[in-house]
């Protein structure tokens, strides 16, 4: 990098200062949030539970509360509907998959209470165990609950990474994403098949794509030393897909320049990094604060991260829309850069 | 599988083919057409449709068959109890009160908390801590008349207020007192620097009826002052911004009822409407005395309540009518909750301190004075949601249990059942509910008209 491009790169940061992000010509799509995974579960279930519907729809209303109020921090009062639900449970025939439809609600909600109450080798075998019973059940036709499947991967990730198990936590995110992209089996539980993800819209997979890629990101932003192997993990070798939402094609995008800044960067992937923050909207704010740390990173190897640099990257992460959890770790790190220039030459 | 809940209060219809459904187990209301409520009757539940049958099953108008419903009710109080991350104080900083008003059970002495004692009870309160990670202290500043402790409070809450910082925690307090001290740098004093955020002032009817009963030891009258205060800071420019709520409790009993609405046009009069936080009656308890003897009748107190509470939607205020979930019915029932009086006694109950029938009762747990280990850990009253579960009291049947959490456990313990108004007259402010929302303004007016 010379002298005329790093004076490029600041101008163009500068300039994103100045501008609002850019409004999304369409709406952020997220099948998650509009409930079209429970709605999907709902109808599935009530053809095939009969009379047995209302109390299975009781039961999983049951550990809903429960799971709402693990988390807010009642956990006495999550036990105390897990109890209700689970004497209520004690009714259920064996019969239309009843016990098994019972546990797709009720092992997640345990799990999420016991990871809360910090019992995390109990909540990985109820994730485990949810695993396996979905499996069950894909094979009565229940196919949504493959997405379920991956929430659970998700979650075990989750408690790999507040465990500080940052590696397990990567490569399970990596075997989610792989599996999503590429179809490649997770090694875990069984009967996995890529025709059930398909039954379901494309944007469903585009949205839990954006979602478990936007949170490791964010926690990765906080493991700079290690996020590279983290990084592989998680997210190497995901540049070999075909978008099929625009989402998709930001996530692409992200992948692939994350993976150029990682390797010996040229100019041209630097700028299209800057691109990438001048042109996403909002949602993709994360990921922009990610792509903006390596860029820090290439700075700091040609040695160009001045305190006119760092006066603006500093702004702008307080401009983005990110947790502050993540703002303050970024920021915290951009001020160490400057505050010990050693690590300039690291 | 299923079962009408107990826990619930229908109305009569309240309009053509409709009447009002109030599920007390989540505090929800429904309004459901007479069709509906002879299915539900008939526990004809295939008869209505999964919709409905839904919402029903959301608010907990029908549960499980086989629930022993007392129990989940109280298996959930004892829980919220549990998760409950505020420690919660009391302290009574003098044993003086200005007022000698004939239903106060308390003996009122010149006696200020001294600064061993203090020092005790931030000890006592700092050895919480390790029991539960806390997120916010509170304390509540109570009588005698917690104003003439004044000073202890001003030594007291930074203290406190520090404690709270070094563990993370936020801290907030309240205050009840009888308002004659309360002058405005005092209040701003309250709430800018010792994290006051909710005052309660009595004011037992206008001048006439208060003043022969709040009066002095001396009886000199005190409503004048009183309201004079209350006037000040609630016109305060900035009153509102201040952040702290200001409610206005009016004791009643035989002698007085009459005058709460002529209290309740003075506030009106002086457009108080919007800026008292919570105006509410409420009915001479006994306290170690006789004073309820003199109380209205339960039925016609709820009655009245009716009454009161019209004229003061007349009026422009916006009453409470109907009652949220109450798990947790007062510090009794929590394990860390105390009260510490002027002398380092500890309680577990604010009723008990400077009231002398008490004295050497079980109520006093112990005195900071004699070594913080001395202080009993039996609670008598910390049984009370078991007791309620094991039939010891009528709760155990009532269907207003959980909005009204089962009322003063040391009142059931002396045989004087606490049961609050709402029990009584829950049907007609469920009408009057139905009558202020939308589906009901022509039969509010009606109402209104019926009253007037």
């Amino acid at each position: 990098m010379n002298a005329t491009v790093y004076t490029t790169i600041k101008n163009r940061l500068e300039l994103l200062l100045n501008q609002r992000a850019p409004e999304s010509t369409r709406p952020k799509a997220d099948l998650i949030h509009q409930n079209i995974y429970a709605d999907t579960l709902t109808e599935l279930a009530r053809t095939q539970t009969g009379t047995w519907w209302r109390p299975l729809n009781h039961l999983w209303a049951k550990y809903e509360s429960g799971l709402l109020e693990a988390r807010a921090g009642h956990l006495h009062l999550a036990e105390q509907y897990f109890q209700e639900a689970g004497e209520f449970k004690r009714n259920f025939p064996e019969q239309h998959y009843l016990p098994e439809l019972a546990e797709v609600s009720a092992l997640p909600a345990v799990a999420y209470l016991h990871y809360k109450q910090g019992y995390f080798a109990q909540a990985e075998n109820e994730l485990l165990a949810s695993l396996d019973n979905d499996a069950v059940l894909l094979e009565q036709g229940y196919f949504i609950l493959e997405y379920h499947r991956i929430q659970q991967l998700h979650n075990l990730a989750r408690s790999c990474f507040f465990q500080k198990r940052m590696q397990d936590g990567a490569r399970l995110i990596g075997l989610a994403l792989r599996y999503m992209l590429y179809g490649q089996v997770p090694p875990l539980s069984y009967g996995w098949s890529e025709g059930y993800l398909q039954q379901a819209p494309w944007q469903l997979r585009s949205d839990m794509l954006w979602q478990l890629s936007a949170e490791t990101a964010g926690v990765l932003l906080h493991y700079r030393a290690e996020e590279k192997v983290l990084f592989s993990e998680a997210f190497g070798h995901l540049t070999f897909w075909e978008p099929h939402t625009p989402d998709d094609e930001v996530l692409l995008e992200w992948f692939t320049l994350k993976e150029l800044l990682a390797q010996v960067p040229s100019d041209e992937a630097v700028l299209r990094a800057v691109r990438f923050l001048d042109q996403q909207p909002a949602a993709f704010d994360v990921y922009k604060l990610s792509l903006l740390m390596s860029v820090v990173e290439v700075l700091q190897q040609y040695r160009y991260y001045t305190p006119e640099v760092h006066r603006i990257l500093t702004t702008l992460v307080g401009t983005l829309q990110i947790s502050p959890r993540n703002r303050q770790s970024c920021q915290l790190y951009l001020d160490s850069l400057i505050e010990n220039p050693e690590l300039l030459e690291t | 599988m299923f079962k009408l809940s107990h826990y619930l209060v229908i109305t009569e219809p309240v309009a053509a083919g409709k009447r009002v459904l109030f599920a007390t187990r989540t505090a929800r209301t429904l309004v459901i057409t007479d069709t509906l409520y002879d299915k539900l009757q008939r526990g004809a539940w295939d008869e209505i449709s999964d919709r409905v049958f839904d919402k029903l099953r959301t608010i907990e108008a029908i549960v499980p068959a086989a629930e022993r419903e007392v129990h989940t009710i109280i298996a959930r109080n004892k829980a919220t109890v549990a998760d409950g991350t505020s420690l919660y104080h009391v302290i009574q900083p003098t044993a003086m009160c200005q007022l000698g008003c004939g239903y106060c059970g308390q003996k009122h002495t010149k006696d200020y908390i001294g600064t061993a004692h203090s020092d005790l009870v931030l000890e006592r309160i700092a050895s919480k801590f390790s029991a539960k990670p806390y997120r916010h202290v509170e304390i509540a500043w109570f009588g005698s008349e917690p104003l003439m402790g004044w000073v202890q409070i001003r030594s007291l809450t930074p203290r406190i207020q520090a404690l709270a910082r070094e563990r993370g925690c936020t801290y907030s307090a309240k205050l009840v007192t009888n308002g004659l001290s309360l002058k405005v740098p005092i209040f701003l004093e309250l709430v800018q620097q010792h994290g006051v955020k909710s005052i309660e002032v009595t004011l037992d009817g206008t001048a006439e009826h208060h003043d022969a009963r709040r009066h002095t030891k001396d009886g000199l009258s005190t409503f004048k002052l009183i309201f004079q205060n209350l006037l000040a800071i609630y016109n305060l420019p900035n009153f509102k911004e201040l952040g702290c709520d200001i409610s206005i409790r009016c004791n009643v009993d035989e002698r007085n009822s009459e005058s709460v609405i002529p209290l309740l046009h003075l506030l009106a009069e002086h457009e108080l409407q919007d800026k008292i936080a919570y105006f509410y009656v409420a009915p001479i308890h006994a306290w170690g005395n006789e004073a309820h003897l003199l109380s209205l009748e339960k039925q016609a107190f709820g009655e009245q309540e009716i009454t009161w509470m019209i004229e003061m939607i007349r009026l422009g205020f916006t009453p409470r009518l109907l009652p949220s979930l109450n798990p947790v019915v007062c510090m009794s029932v929590t394990p860390d909750a105390e009260v510490f009086d002027a002398f380092g006694n500890v309680f577990d109950c604010t009723e008990v301190p400077y009231v002398e029938s008490y004295d050497n009762t079980e109520y006093i747990l112990g005195n900071v004075g004699n070594g913080l280990d001395t202080i009993s850990t039996h609670r008598p009253l910390l049984s009370f949601h078991d007791d309620v579960a094991d039939g010891k009291y009528p709760c155990t049947t009532c269907r207003m249990l959980p909005v009204c959490g089962g009322g003063c456990p040391k009142s059931w313990r002396e045989g004087m059942p606490p049961c609050p108004s709402n029990k009584f007259n829950i049907e007609s402010k469920l009408m009057l509910h139905y009558a202020l929302h939308r589906q009901g303004k022509e039969e509010f007016v009606a109402i209104l008209n019926q009253t007037a």
